[in-house]
């Protein structure tokens, strides 16, 4: 790699003064006149049941209102990659909180109170609101027309049977491996669901104006991905991509709720039925847990053989994902855990069965971690236990086990570079690990814990992105890329590539965030793949402008353009050091020629970056053939902890983590993404819950009973440490960070308080109740009831499933 | 309805209002200040955090009618005459990511510092507890608080040196 | 509730007879509310009682008196000699709300999970209740026997609580627990013990949070009166709370734990009232 100036360095964010000075719009900053309309929606009392009628009658000769909409007006379903989400229930509902009308109105108060007024009456179904209801014999179908919905063709629905998705993936004999193991464990994991919680909750205000174009102002982690699946979902109204505009202002935060579509396109709906007056749908609290989607709960069972030297030779991850009332996003997930259970070892003999299942509760879909910080709670909690039964030191049987460079994927294509070795190494130095620490408290105890992480950005094989560049009369840029701004800094990050390539400094470059009719084309902003992606297709509309640049000049100016190069705003040339052409003379109005004509005109460049050799069309029986995902980035990460003997609260007195970014294009921000990674990560590993009521109600949808941590709950000290391996493919060798940073948490939270107490917790989250419980030998499972924790009923570690040809 | 008058980031403000109209929607919807956020509705969050008579309050959880009188800040009238020493520094370290929780976070601290301009990394902590943020892990805003109170104690140390 | 009207009224006396009047339509105001977003439709009136002067805390012989509408910020920054109620107050909700709410507020009505109402029990506090023509004065112990609703009936204003002023020989304590910190309470404990040397005269101890109304803990008083301030006598009287109540599940936590955490807090609570009988008060 060439030595960079800008890539490597930590400017200021290029959106830092708006934030700052409270000038960066949110969706619902944007003014929309005295004209705008407000929707309501009512919401499904019933986890499972049948439609029998939504009465509107009241509702509508209700003051204010203008329009009630229902399922009867837009009869379609939708999704990312399959279409089993409903605009509207059409026979049934599906989990409580499921929008089963809308009510527009002038005002909020007045849509709310006519909501009141719509009588849905419903005939009550068997609810599934447990796995093994879900998959036990006879079970009642969620989706009885399953087999009927379109999907990607990587997807395998099992019809007849509430299974959405069932990934399985196939490497050498699992059986003869475990044969050769001299030790073999196997054991059950659980993690409950979580839920996003960015603190600007979904908004759209949607327009169908009288020239039939829809806009919607979202907040979104993916406008061109809506705008395809809203197209795809209305066209039987007309509509096509070129009649939908998704614009999309700053994103008060993610996390992979705002990707794919949820109620946007109940927005869409209630403008296109408000045609010529804007709608705005601004979703509460409590509507934002529970319908949007919510990170998918898992039962994960273990099976790992290993020999005395260390080295595994066989494993077997079987999981069963809680996707809810539709998998259209989660079944992804579920699918990217399928290809990647393995962790990041070497493993020859692989089983993987990763199973998505519905189940009558709100949908699932992306969290940041994508499924990886579900299965290796399971996974890293395993392999402490199963280095400790055989003698070995956990952090040296990681080490012994390690993915390289070259080592074969468990669906069969070669691993990419990443120094885990390195990190590992790093962590360990970092939490002085082998040194036991003594606590000064006779009540406490200090324990440490170490796990290894990776993840791949989980994308169609297909997925782009796309920039466009062009210079202004100033010499200053303006950069139009459509992957999102969500907090990460990913505008700063394309303003740095860009400035890298041109020479043009960061703050003169303006970027921001997109409007699907004018920016180029972008995927979605998930997987934590833009800065690789778009960063890709910057890079390469900043050579194009460059060979622009060069050639205009060396056109107007006879010189040979091999002679000229970029610097400091100026063309210069290698034979004449007294040469120089400041961009701002030529950039737009050209270079005059001897006889008063000009030659050039406004320089502008494109770029755009597909992934040419990934490919979903792998066997389904094993996973072998394809290559599914792009690159691996791989990371470790420790944490030294002080548990309370007597309450059983977990303090956090230290957090490293390392992770192999192949090039930090603004290190400041990669270690931004390690700190509030890590923060999230132990909020989900110690005490976020969400807790529902026996009949799928979910009891804690708010921050008063749903806790997500405050400035007086973070750990007394994080390191974040970066390494860099350059990934090949990627621009100036960078690879994604940002969801991998709270991967490791559970586990690492999880063996240190193991470490501490000798108490192994195999059910997220890690509280201070089950530490204090199990301290006293109070079986947890046994006392904790039927409202307290959420679909996993009954004891999960003897969970078995009768699901027929596994 | 009742017509209320109170200073609104330093300025006589009239308007009229119902006695159940919170002050977060009285600014946001009557008055076009949209700095104070609604994260949540029902003041768990802080993303509406304003000063009241200089101390932050969540306007979600006042109702317009008690204002009369008194004196209300947002973050628009912070910036007025350019960016505070607080402001520059959050700009300089990249602090914030998604930018929600800035105006309710940066008020909140600018109460802190004016009442109490040497805390203690405990007394910062404890002074943003209520101004949720689910990016930044709380720490770049807790170590620049920290670091401007520093530099400011010492400037004002120099000038009383140099007086 | 749906707030119809606003009234500021200007005196103690006006605003006792605006609520008399409006009866059950009348709401106190007492700084901020959460009215707007109950579910209850019922039309109320607010009489907001904030410019009444009733925002003070004087010491008034052997009580510190704190007016009814001083902020719980102002208690928590308010300092004096052996002053211990910033220790709760510090860990009431967060600054922002501690900013607005006022103590009158927050004991009018009691929730489960309210932690003033524990630690004024422990502290045998006085709140002073304005009739119209007259102040009466109720010890915690009848105040805190039930809602206290009942007791603002005919426009009655509670104007003040009176909290006796610790002694030397007074140990004092309190602690909340909570799943994160700006959580409600799990569990709040309070108690105070009146010693003679290292015996232990009298004490009162107070829980909250995983029973349904804050009350006091006879069985652990008893077990605490006449023994020895130590340990021992800590552990033991902390195991007999189960003898007073039932503990419930709270915020997901089972009754098992509640019991178990109520029982190590009745003991970190008492620990610290013999630490500020030493001299702590931090």
């Amino acid at each position: 790699m060439s030595k960079t100036t800008v890539v490597g360095a930590s400017p200021v964010r290029v959106d830092g003064l708006a934030k700052v000075m409270g000038s960066a719009q949110y969706v619902d900053d944007l003014d929309f006149g005295p004209g705008l309309l407000h929707a309501v929606v009512v919401e499904s009392t019933q986890a499972h049941a049948k439609l029998k009628k939504v009465d509107i009658s009241a509702a509508e000769k209700a003051p204010g209102v203008v329009r009630v909409i229902t399922g009867k007006d837009f009869p379609f379903t939708f999704g990312l990659y399959m279409h089993d989400r409903y605009i509207f229930p059409q026979d049934r509902v599906r989990f409580v909180g499921e929008q089963v009308a809308a009510v527009i109105a002038e005002t909020p108060e007045a849509a709310l109170r006519a909501a009141k007024l719509v009588k849905v009456h419903y005939e009550p179904l068997p609810a599934v609101l447990s796995l093994s209801d879900a998959l036990k014999k006879d079970a009642v179908l969620l989706h009885p027309k399953l087999d009927t919905y379109a999907r990607v063709p990587w997807f395998y629905p099992q019809a007849g049977t509430n299974i959405a998705h069932w990934r399985k993936t196939r490497k050498g004999d699992v059986e003869k491996g475990f044969k050769q193991a001299d030790y073999i464990l196997e054991d059950t994991y659980t993690v409950p669901r979580y839920a996003h919680c960015p603190i600007e909750p979904h908004a759209v205000t949607g327009l169908y104006d009288l020239s039939g174009r829809l806009t919607l102002w979202a907040s979104s982690q993916s406008p061109f991905a809506q705008r395809n699946v809203m197209a795809i979902a209305l066209k039987p109204l007309g509509l096509s991509h070129r009649d939908i505009r998704i614009v999309t202002p700053y994103v008060g935060g993610g996390f992979g709720g705002k990707a794919g579509v949820s109620m946007e396109i109940i927005a869409a709906v209630a403008a296109i039925a408000m045609k010529g007056r804007p709608v705005k749908l601004h979703w509460t609290r409590e509507q934002e847990f529970m319908n949007t989607s919510q990170r998918q709960g898992v039962i994960a069972r273990v099976k790992m053989g290993v020999k005395k030297s260390g080295e595994i030779v066989a494993l077997e991850h079987t999981l069963h994902w809680d996707a809810g009332a539709s998998a259209e996003y989660g079944a992804n997930v579920v699918n990217a855990v399928g290809l990647s259970a393995t962790g990041p070892y070497r493993v020859p003999n692989v089983k993987i069965d990763s199973v998505c299942v519905y189940t009558n509760m709100p949908p699932c879909g992306a969290y940041r971690g994508f499924g990886y910080s579900e299965f290796h709670f399971g996974l890293e909690s395993h392999m402490t236990r199963v280095a400790q039964a055989i003698g070995m030191d956990p952090v040296e049987f990681r080490r012994i086990n390690a993915i390289r460079e070259g080592d074969t994927l468990a669906y069969g294509a070669p691993m990419n570079a990443g120094d885990l070795q390195g990190a590992i190494d790093q962590v360990a130095k970092e939490i002085r690990w082998g040194k036991p620490v003594k606590s000064k408290k006779s009540n406490t105890a200090i324990g440490k814990g170490l796990a290894c992480f990776w993840k791949a950005p989980a994308m169609p094989p297909n997925a782009s992105s796309a920039a466009f560049l062009k210079f202004n009369e100033d010499g200053s840029l303006n950069l139009t890329v459509s992957g999102m701004e969500i907090g990460q800094g990913f505008l700063t990050v394309m303003a740095q590539i860009a400035s890298e390539v041109l020479t043009v400094p960061v703050e003169k470059i303006r970027v921001e965030t997109p409007d699907t009719d004018r920016n180029p084309y972008e995927w979605q902003t998930v997987g934590s793949h833009v800065t690789w992606s778009c960063g890709n297709a910057v890079r390469a509309a900043a050579e194009e402008v460059k060979a622009k640049l060069l050639a205009t000049v060396g056109r107007a100016r006879k010189l040979k353009v091999k002679d000229l190069y970029l610097a400091d705003e100026c063309v210069k040339s290698r034979t004449d050091a007294t040469f120089s052409m400041p961009f701002r003379e030529f950039v737009i109005d050209g270079i005059m020629q001897p006889k008063g004509n000009f030659i050039g005109g406004p320089i502008q460049g494109s770029g755009m970056f597909m992934p040419e050799f990934t490919s979903a069309l792998g066997d389904p029986a094993t996973s072998q053939g394809g290559h599914p995902n792009v690159h691996y980035t791989v990371g470790c990460a420790g944490v030294i902890l002080e548990v309370d003997k007597e309450t059983g609260k977990t303090t956090i007195l230290k957090a490293a983590l390392a992770i192999d970014a192949g090039k930090a294009v603004h290190p400041e921000l990669v270690k931004g993404q390690i700190v509030g990674g890590i923060v999230q990560g132990l909020a989900t590993a110690l005490y976020e819950d969400i807790r529902y009521a026996p009949n799928g109600r979910l009891l804690n949808p708010n921050f008063t009973d749903y806790k997500i941590p405050t400035a007086l709950d973070c750990p007394q000290e994080i390191v974040p440490i970066i390494l860099e391996t350059p990934q090949p493919d990627g621009p100036f060798g960078a690879r994604g960070v940002a969801e991998h940073t709270m991967i490791a948490c559970a586990p690492m939270v999880a063996d240190a308080i193991a470490d501490a107490i000798g108490v192994r917790l195999q059910t997220m989250p890690l509280t201070a109740e089950k530490v204090a419980l199990a301290l006293r030998g109070i079986d947890y499972d046994e006392v904790k009831g039927d409202n307290l924790g959420f679909c996993f009923r009954g004891r999960p570690c003897d969970y078995s499933f009768s699901i027929a040809g596994q | 309805m009742k017509h209320i008058t109170f200073q609104l980031n330093g300025s006589a403000r009239s308007v009229w209002v119902g006695p159940n109209e919170t002050l977060l929607d009285v600014l946001r919807g009557k008055l076009g200040i949209k700095t104070p956020k609604e994260g949540c509705g029902r003041g768990d969050c802080g993303a509406c955090t304003v000063l009241l008579d200089g101390k932050a309050v969540r306007s979600c959880l006042i109702l317009a009618v008690e204002v009369e009188g008194q004196s209300v800040t947002t973050l628009e009238g912070v910036g007025q005459k350019g960016p505070t020493a607080l402001q520059k520094a959050f700009i300089e370290n990249n602090v914030f990511q998604c930018g929600f929780c800035a105006p309710g976070v940066i008020l909140a601290a600018s109460a802190l510092l004016a009442e109490n301009p040497k805390p203690s990394e405990a007394e910062v902590r404890e002074a943003l507890a209520g101004n949720l943020c689910r990016c930044t892990g709380y720490e770049p805003i807790v170590k620049t608080v920290l670091a401007v109170a520093k530099k400011t104690a010492r400037q004002s140390t120099s000038r009383r040196v140099r007086s | 509730m749906k707030l119809c009207a606003f009234i500021r009224p200007a005196s103690l006396s006006a605003a006792h007879e605006n609520l008399r009047e409006l009866g059950r339509e009348g709401m106190i105001l007492a700084g901020g509310t959460a009215l707007h977003f109950m579910q209850d439709h019922t039309p109320v009136t607010a009489v907001d009682i904030m410019s009444l002067g009733l925002s003070f805390i004087r010491e008034e012989g052997d009580y510190y008196n704190i007016g009814a509408t001083t902020s719980l910020a102002d208690i928590q920054r308010y300092r004096a000699p052996r002053w211990a109620m910033h220790e709760i107050c510090r860990r009431i909700s967060t600054h922002q709300i501690r900013n607005i709410s006022t103590i009158g507020g927050n004991i009018c009505r009691v929730f489960p999970w309210a932690d003033l109402p524990v630690i004024l029990l422990a502290m045998d506090a006085r709140m002073v209740i304005y009739t119209g023509s007259d102040e009466e004065e109720f010890p915690a112990d009848e105040y805190f026997k039930e809602q206290p609703a009942k007791r603002f009936l005919d426009g009655n204003i509670l104007t003040s609580v009176k909290i006796p002023q610790l002694k030397a020989h007074h140990g004092f304590g309190s602690i909340k627990v909570v799943r994160a910190e700006a959580a409600f309470a799990q569990v709040t404990i309070a108690a105070l013990l009146e010693l003679d040397g290292s015996t232990i005269k009298t004490a009162r101890v107070a829980a909250g949070g995983a029973i349904p109304f804050p009350r006091r803990l006879p069985s652990v008083e008893a077990a605490l009166g006449g023994q020895q301030a130590n340990e021992e006598t800590f552990k033991e009287a902390a195991a007999q709370a189960d003898a007073d109540v039932t503990w419930r599940g709270r915020e997901g936590m089972t009754p098992e734990y509640s019991r178990h955490l109520a029982e190590v807090t009745i003991y970190d609570a008492l620990e610290r009232a013999a630490a500020f009988a030493r001299g702590r008060n931090e």
